[in-house]
């Protein structure tokens, strides 16, 4: 009911964001169709917080993660471009008896490619088709201990395995909005005896421009955008030797309402999570809010 | 006095207005390019690289609201369309059009 309850709300917040401005943007949780110019490099920085503290086990776990990815992206073509992720991670549980087990430092490394298949400028609007694939490589430490013995692979701060990643991002933008959508399969493979479960992500980005008002006749302008993402993914459960684990897998969807600022070489945005559905199986721990910050400049 | 003041001003005035003559060598070339695929100040910036990039480029305003560029290029450099369709495309936009100022250069 509660899901219900929110679902609705976001419905609302849809309404609204359909009146018509003008909304030229980009997504902050999810990808986008746009694929950069020839030759242009996007630097992108994010401060990333995700608080877990709702545990069914009884324990009373508390679970911190803070991340910061940064991010290359080049274009070799208008429609080919190259994206390399450096994730910085801090993961932190304390348990009810005061003890804290975690881990910090570099995780896995992802690169992708992207390409551009469809393009369709129309009167007032454009809409963009791209095909994404890429590696997560295992270079975050996936055997880290601490006095009570090896840390959980959710602790880890990398899988040990080469995973393979697909999927299809697209951009509707108009004078009115910008619709993005994304879709991505994320094939983990298994090491140490362990295999997380395969993920199913899936996005949705709605944007508007909210000052200035109205758009001068003339020129290039600043601006400011009001956006709200829904953000979910589907995960398997995880395998131990080739068993499935209980306390793993299930559906989890964000909604995201956010702020950006956008000037023609920098945008600065900020995103707060909050989770509308949780379907985790087991005794997961469930999230209770997610925070962004965010900077992209490109050169 | 009067006659000496009065040559002094004549002579300040002709100076000022052959400074603000510019030499013919100077004059520009202006083009309007309307550009498909053009809405948003980030995406935009891709635009003003690449027509940077061709010789003889002076100037450029983008207008976002009307998907046009306003572009001047020092007299006598010759620029082409095909120049220009290039750096629109390496932009990721599609070219819907090219209006001269004045005579078009020609090929």
């Amino acid at each position: 009911m509660k899901s219900i309850h929110l679902l609705s709300i976001s419905a609302c917040i849809l309404f609204i964001l359909f009146t018509p401005f003008t909304a030229q943007s980009l997504p902050i949780n999810s990808d986008l169709g746009l694929t950069p110019h020839k030759g242009e490099f996007i630097f992108r920085i994010q401060g990333r917080y995700l608080t877990k503290t709702d545990d069914p086990s009884g324990q009373n776990r508390k679970v911190d993660v803070y991340s910061v990815p940064v991010v290359g992206v080049y274009g070799f073509t208008s429609k080919l471009s190259l994206l390399v992720k450096l994730p910085f991670l801090v993961k932190e549980m304390k348990t009810g008896s005061g003890q804290i087990r975690g881990d910090e430092g570099l995780g896995d490394i992802s690169v992708f490619g992207k390409y551009r298949i469809h393009t369709l400028n129309f009167k007032g609007g454009t809409s963009r088709l791209s095909l994404v694939a890429g590696l997560k490589l295992p270079t975050g430490d996936d055997n880290e201990r601490d006095s009570s013995g090896l840390l959980p692979p959710g602790l880890q701060l990398g899988s040990g395995s080469v995973d393979f990643i697909a999927g299809a991002a697209h951009t509707l933008q108009t004078l009115d909005y910008e619709v993005d959508t994304d879709l991505r399969y994320i094939f983990n493979n298994e090491a140490n005896r362990f295999e997380f479960g395969d993920v199913f992500r899936y996005n949705l980005s709605f944007q508007k421009r909210i000052f200035p008002f109205t758009l001068p006749d003339k020129g290039m302008y600043d601006q400011f955008n009001a956006l709200v993402e829904f953000n979910g993914f589907f995960q398997e459960k995880n395998k131990l030797l080739g068993i499935d684990q209980p306390n793993s897998g299930g559906h989890t969807l964000f909604i995201s309402p956010g702020l950006q600022y956008v000037t023609k070489r920098i945008v600065f945005e900020t995103s707060f999570q909050y989770p509308i559905v949780q379907d985790l199986n087991g005794t997961q721990l469930e999230t209770d809010y997610g925070f962004v910050l965010s900077l992209r400049v490109q050169f | 006095m009067k006659v000496k003041l009065a040559i002094v001003l004549i002579g300040l005035s002709i100076l000022f207005c052959l400074a603000s003559v510019s030499p013919a060598g100077e004059k520009e070339e202006r083009v309007i390019i309307k550009v498909e695929g053009l809405y948003c100040p980030f995406c935009a910036y891709g635009l003003e690289k690449h027509i940077k990039k061709i010789k003889g480029f002076k100037s450029i305003q983008i207008n976002i609201k009307e998907g046009t560029a306003e572009i001047a290029f020092k007299s006598g450099t010759r620029v082409s369309k095909a120049s220009i369709l290039e750096a629109v495309e390496n932009a990721g936009f599609e070219l819907d059009g090219v209006t001269w100022i004045g005579k078009e250069p020609e090929k």
